[in-house]
This record gives structure tokens, C-alpha cells and sequence, in this order.
């Protein structure tokens, strides 16, 4: 079973999220108490705080786990509106329950309508202050809803690098490399249609998303109908790497009613892994982007390019199995030589099948 | 010259980023005049919200023309501490020497006077501290903002609010490939990392010209840069003129590279046009993606010219429809098979003249 990694993923995003609430809710607050010190006691703060965070987390949870999905195809300027009103619509359903049960509890039990109204209505909803809290709310759901969508540009991990500057200086990083692109690109867009085609590309890569972060892989870019994925060189992360691949597998094939329904063919993926030496580092002033250099990624390229060739659907290089055993249930199998860029002799590649 | 339009493009973002200090300052605004009707009437919230877009707007051109790439080399983190503490200073300076000529011109005072009553009735009082915090969550934010324009590259933010490729659509492009010279001889002469910091300078040299021609960087595949624009003659135009001007400012650069790094950088580039599929790709990290054989065409060309010895070589396709001005020579060199299409195309040089 593949763990619902997206989840969790997304889950620490909501935490993130959570935290610039009470972070923001606390400038708010600020704002306020220095203008009018009586009104707000120290402990309320913290009750502020608590509050601002529990919202944030519903607030970055519905995000991100249901709004952010089901207006997919929508403009974001559009989607954002529709999702700040669902959220302002399930804040208000949320308070009012809270409060409700609030008068119910601490007035025992004593509700009539009447004067809940007389309570809440008049005192808490027509005041100003509320007013102004929905506003900080709106505010604050927005700043949510733009953090996701530029988390999403950035990938997994990658806003964290920018922060910690981690590539400010360009630096030597021995990682694995992995080139995925499907099988006859240019024979099924003929067939179905270029827009179509995008379209299946698009499926293609949401259903190996999950395999990828399940295995934590690192998306570095898509390069036409390719999508290159790295993980750092390490025996784990080859057993994580040759495990994406055979749960891509399995995605993909269990979805082959979806795809032979929609556009009429079923999508089969060929990958080439390699690893060595790149350098890493941002390029660019108006556009700035993580970047890979080195002969490793040509190197991965022209392996990956290698399947059609020998008519493999995985093919792996020795300097992938380098130092690494790999689990019985892969077969790997030496399948020919190729030339690498400024060795003498030509290395070895393998063919990687499983059952 | 080229760099006016880099300084129009600063320009644009700068008076977007005003606005968002405007929009802000209300926002802080109100939830200080609902607690306190009095405090503030409705002709300063006016005072108000001006105050704010200069500010914004004092505070984010330091930003974006001096601050940007001064702390480049430090983490993220330390670079925002940094450039926020000197927002915090300047903005302080800014509101001393203007508070000191309102209190000099219009009250005549003393500039003594003014200092006492400077640190006892502004400085230290409440309503400072507050808007102090204030300004400094909008100075995070406009770094966060400048970070994140950066990434997205010129137009791609709001193409992706306005969802403009939600759908994929067809579009003709121009493609160029480019990339430096004998990249695998200069990486090993001058180590990895060395090369590296020379390609980011070079990128950071041909971003001039390609702004000053409204071309779009559409991404790094290695050692290479894939720039991109709409097909139209216009943009042709722009295209060659992207290769003369970068051409002659590498060229003009070279003492500055030899020096740095011994060797001045040249390039090559190949260039064709034709429809590509545009939309946007993934769900944990989204791209805007073009795809079709247009590209990999573009990328053979490109490794044509080491071939065929020339540094610029376009299709046929793209020279269709399109008389070159006069300041460029273009030649015939040969033929190249395209996919999907049963004749071989013709491939020309392109020299400057």
C-alpha cells in the first residue's frame, strides 16, 4: 500500500499556514490593544492566538485538501473569490455553532431562540469588531490561498531551500537522477489530438505524483513530454527510487480503464536512472530557478533514450548499482555498453523489470 | 538604450507593490479607527493611505533597484533580517527629516526643539511602535512578494492568476535555444562550481537584452536557456535584434569575464517557430509547459550549429513570411530532416553585420 504521503504533505503545509495566522492574528491584535488597552487582558491574547490558530488550520485544511481541487479549472482569480466565500460561509457556520454551544453549556442548557438572538445578533455579529475580524479573516484566507498556489510553483522542499539559502553558492551534490517520459508521445498525439494529449499528460503526472512523494523523490522539471525526478545519492534513496518506479507502475496500470475510457489508449512510461556529480545552484535574475549542471543529467537523458533502442522499458547505469544490492524482487539484467562523456571505456548499462 | 526597459519593468512591479501598501494601510487603518472613532478623521485616512504609497513606494524601490542582489550570497532568512533592518532605518530617516521640516517651516521652531519633542512625541509613543510593526510586516511582504515574481518570471504571475493556461491551448511560438560555447572545455578548466557562478553571470548579462526585446525565459535545461516568444513578425524582429544586442554586450563584457574567470564567454543558438501545446503541468510543483516536436526541432537545430560551425542558425520556418532588415546577413547552409515531414528543411546562418 502506498501511504497517502500527499496528506501529509499537505498537511505540513496547513501547518505552515497555521502559524502565519497566529502570527498575523497576533499583529492584528496588536493593532488593537495599543489603541484600546482595557479592552483586551493579557490572557485573552493567548485565547486570541489559540483561536486564530484553530481557524487557520480549518480555514488551510479546507484549502487544501477540498477547494483547492474542485475549482481546478478555474482561473485563480475566479477560483479565489468562490473559495474565500466558501470559507467565510464555513467560518461563520463554525462560529455559530461554537457560540451557540457556548450559551447552551454556560447558560445551562437554556436556549430559546430569542434570546440567543438578543445575545449573539445584536452583540456579537452587528458590531463593529466583528465586522473587522471577518475582514482580517479574508485577508489572512487570501494570504492562505496565494501560499499554496506559490508552494505549488515552488514543489516540495523548495520554498524551505530558498529560505534556509541552502544554494545561494552553487555546491557539489552527488545525487540520482531519474528521466520518465511515456512510451510512443508522438504516435498517441497524433492520434488523439494535441489539446487532448495535454490533457493526458496532465492525468499522467497527477497519477504518479503520489508514487513520487511516497518515496520522497524531488521533482526538478519537466522538459517537453519528460519529467525529470532526483533524489540525493544515498543506498536508501536507490531502494526508494526503484520502488517509485515500480508503484508508477502499478498507479498507472490501475487507472488503465480511466485512460482507455477517456482518450482511447492506455499510457505505458520508460525511465532511465543514472547518478554522479552535479553542481546546484539558482540561475537567473528575472526568472530564478533551482538548476542541475553537469554531464550526470546528459549522461541520464541519453540513457533514458537508450530504452527505445534496446527495447527496455527501465534502464539503470552502473553507477546507479554501484555499492547497492538491489531487493530480490527486481530483476536487473546487463543489457549493453554505452559510451559516458570523458571516460575512455564504455560503462555498462542494465535493464530493471520486477513482478 | 537596453536597460530603460529593465527599469520599466521594476517600474511596473514597484507600482503594483504600492498599490498592495495601499490596500494594506486601510486595512491596519481600520482596525484602528473602529476601536477609536475620534482618533482619526476622515480627511487623514486620506493623509493616511498617501503617506503609505510613499512609503511603499520609498521602501520597495530600495527594495527592488539597490537591496535585491546585495545579499544574494547569504541564506534567505539572514538577507530579509538585514534588508528589513535597513528599511526600519530609512524609514525612520525619512520620517525625521520630514517631521523636522514640518516642525522648522510650518511651527518655526528650533531644530533642538524639534529633536526633544521628536523622540518624547513620536519616537517612544505607542501609536510609532505600532506602526512600526506594521510597516515591517509590509516590508516581509514585499520581499516575499519580489521573491516570488522572480520565480514566476516576467508575466508568469499573472498569467497564472488570470488562469490564462488553465486550459492547454495551441499557440506559435518562437523558440531559441542557447547556450555557451565549449561549456564541457570551460567547466574543466575552471571546476564546477567556478563554471557555475560563470553561467549565472552570463544568464545575468543576456537577461538585458532579452527584456529590452520582450522575450520570455522559458526555462534552463542544463547549461542551456530556452527563450520564447509569440509568432508574429514584429517579434521575428525583436528575436534577431535579442541576438545582435547580446551578441555585441557579451562582447563588450569580455574584459570584465577575462578578468573574473579568464576566458569571455560566446554563444550559439538555434532558432525555429511553430505551434506548441501551452498549459499548465503537475500538482505538487506546477509549470507552465509547452509541448510538441516544435521544441525538440529548436534543440536539434541548436546542436546543428557546432555541426555546421556557425553560432546562429534558424529553420526555414521561421524565415517564412519575414524580410530581414538589412543588418543581417542570412545564408543557406544546409538541410536537416524535421519530424513528420517527408522533405528535408533548409537551415541558414545568421551574421551580423
Amino acid at each position: 500500500m502506498i501511504l497517502k504521503r500527499i496528506f501529509f504533505y499537505r498537511l505540513y503545509l496547513v501547518l505552515n499556514i497555521a502559524l502565519i495566522w497566529v502570527i498575523f492574528s497576533l499583529i492584528f491584535l496588536y493593532n488593537i490593544i495599543e489603541v484600546d488597552k482595557t479592552e483586551l487582558s493579557k490572557r485573552r491574547l493567548g485565547v486570541f492566538a489559540l483561536a486564530f490558530a484553530i481557524i487557520g488550520l480549518i480555514v488551510g485544511s479546507t484549502e487544501a485538501f477540498f477547494l483547492k481541487k474542485m475549482f481546478r479549472k478555474l482561473p485563480i482569480w475566479l477560483s479565489t473569490i468562490l473559495r474565500m466565500t466558501v470559507t467565510f460561509l464555513v467560518f461563520s457556520l463554525v462560529s455559530i455553532l461554537l457560540l451557540l454551544a457556548y450559551y447552551v453549556f454556560r447558560y445551562n442548557g437554556s436556549l430559546s431562540l430569542v434570546e440567543f438572538e438578543k445575545n449573539f445578533v445584536q452583540k456579537v455579529i452587528l458590531t463593529p469588531s466583528f465586522l473587522m475580524a471577518m475582514i482580517d479573516l479574508g485577508i489572512l484566507a487570501f494570504i492562505s490561498i496565494l501560499m499554496l498556489e506559490v508552494s505549488d510553483k515552488y514543489g516540495p522542499g523548495g520554498l524551505r531551500n530558498l529560505i534556509r539559502g541552502r544554494y545561494n553558492k552553487p555546491k557539489k551534490e552527488n545525487r540520482i537522477f531519474l528521466f520518465l517520459d511515456i512510451n510512443d508521445s508522438t504516435t498517441i498525439a497524433e492520434q488523439i489530438g494535441h489539446e487532448k494529449y495535454f490533457n493526458m499528460l496532465h492525468d499522467f503526472f497527477e497519477d504518479i505524483t503520489e508514487p513520487i512523494i511516497a518515496n520522497w523523490g524531488h521533482i526538478y522539471q519537466y522538459v517537453g513530454d519528460e519529467v525529470v525526478l532526483c533524489w540525493r545519492n544515498t543506498n536508501k534513496n536507490k531502494h526508494k527510487c526503484l520502488r517509485f518506479i515500480s508503484q508508477a507502475v502499478e498507479a498507472i496500470k490501475s487507472r488503465e480503464d480511466y485512460y482507455i475510457k477517456e482518450y482511447g489508449v492506455a499510457p505505458t512510461f520508460k525511465a532511465g536512472v543514472h547518478a554522479g556529480d552535479v553542481t546546484a545552484g539558482y540561475i537567473g535574475v528575472i526568472k530564478k530557478e533551482l538548476v542541475f549542471s553537469g554531464d550526470t543529467l546528459n549522461t541520464t537523458a541519453r540513457i533514458r533514450s537508450k530504452c527505445h533502442e534496446l527495447k527496455h522499458s527501465f534502464i539503470v547505469s552502473i553507477d546507479f548499482l554501484h555499492d547497492f544490492n538491489a531487493p530480490d524482487k527486481y530483476h536487473i539484467n546487463e543489457i549493453g555498453e554505452m559510451e559516458f562523456k570523458g571516460r575512455k571505456e564504455k560503462s555498462k548499462v542494465f535493464s530493471l523489470e520486477f513482478n | 538604450m537596453a536597460s530603460r526597459r529593465i527599469i520599466y519593468y521594476k517600474l511596473v512591479i514597484l507600482a503594483n507593490i504600492s498599490i498592495i501598501w495601499v490596500v494594506f494601510a486601510f486595512l491596519f487603518l481600520y482596525n484602528i479607527i473602529l476601536i477609536e472613532k475620534e482618533l482619526v478623521t476622515g480627511r487623514s485616512l486620506l493623509l493616511f493611505s498617501l503617506a503609505f504609497a510613499i512609503i511603499g513606494f520609498v521602501v520597495s524601490a530600495a527594495l527592488v533597484f539597490y537591496l535585491k542582489n546585495a545579499f544574494r550570497h547569504y541564506p534567505f532568512w539572514l538577507s530579509v533580517m538585514i534588508k528589513m533592518l535597513m528599511t526600519l532605518g530609512l524609514f525612520i530617516l525619512i520620517a525625521f527629516i520630514m517631521l523636522s521640516s514640518y516642525y522648522v517651516f510650518s511651527e518655526h521652531r528650533t531644530l533642538n526643539e524639534f529633536a526633544d519633542s521628536f523622540y518624547k512625541e513620536v519616537f517612544l509613543t505607542r501609536g510609532f511602535m505600532i506602526f512600526m510593526l506594521d510597516l515591517a510586516v509590509m516590508t516581509l511582504l514585499t520581499i516575499i512578494i519580489l521573491e516570488v515574481i522572480e520565480k514566476y518570471g516576467p508575466g508568469g504571475f499573472w498569467g497564472m492568476m488570470r488562469g490564462k493556461y488553465i486550459k492547454p491551448r495551441l499557440e506559435n511560438r518562437i523558440f531559441i535555444f542557447l547556450d555557451i560555447n565549449n561549456a564541457t572545455a570551460i567547466a574543466e578548466k575552471l571546476g564546477h562550481k567556478e563554471y557555475f557562478r560563470l553561467l549565472r553571470d552570463f544568464f545575468a548579462e543576456i537577461t538585458i537584452p532579452l527584456l529590452a526585446n520582450g522575450g520570455e525565459i522559458y526555462q534552463y535545461v542544463g547549461d542551456e536557456v530556452v527563450l520564447s516568444w509569440k509568432n508574429t513578425a514584429l517579434n521575428k524582429q525583436r528575436c534577431f535584434r535579442f541576438l545582435r544586442q547580446a551578441f555585441f554586450l557579451l562582447k563588450r563584457r569580455e574584459a570584465k569575464f577575462m578578468k573574473r574567470y579568464g576566458i569571455g564567454p560566446t554563444f550559439k543558438a538555434g532558432i525555429h517557430s511553430g505551434e506548441v501545446t501551452a498549459g499548465v503541468i503537475g500538482i505538487v510543483k506546477k509549470d507552465l509547459v509547452y509541448s510538441g516536436d516544435t521544441l525538440n526541432t529548436a534543440a536539434r537545430i541548436r546542436s546543428k550549429c557546432h555541426e555546421l560551425e556557425e553560432s546562429f542558425v534558424v529553420s526555414g520556418d521561421f524565415l517564412n513570411d519575414f524580410s530581414t532588415p538589412f543588418a543581417y546577413k542570412v545564408n543557406e547552409i544546409g538541410e536537416m530532416e524535421f519530424k513528420g515531414r517527408s522533405e528535408k528543411e533548409k537551415l541558414y546562418s545568421v551574421i551580423f553585420e
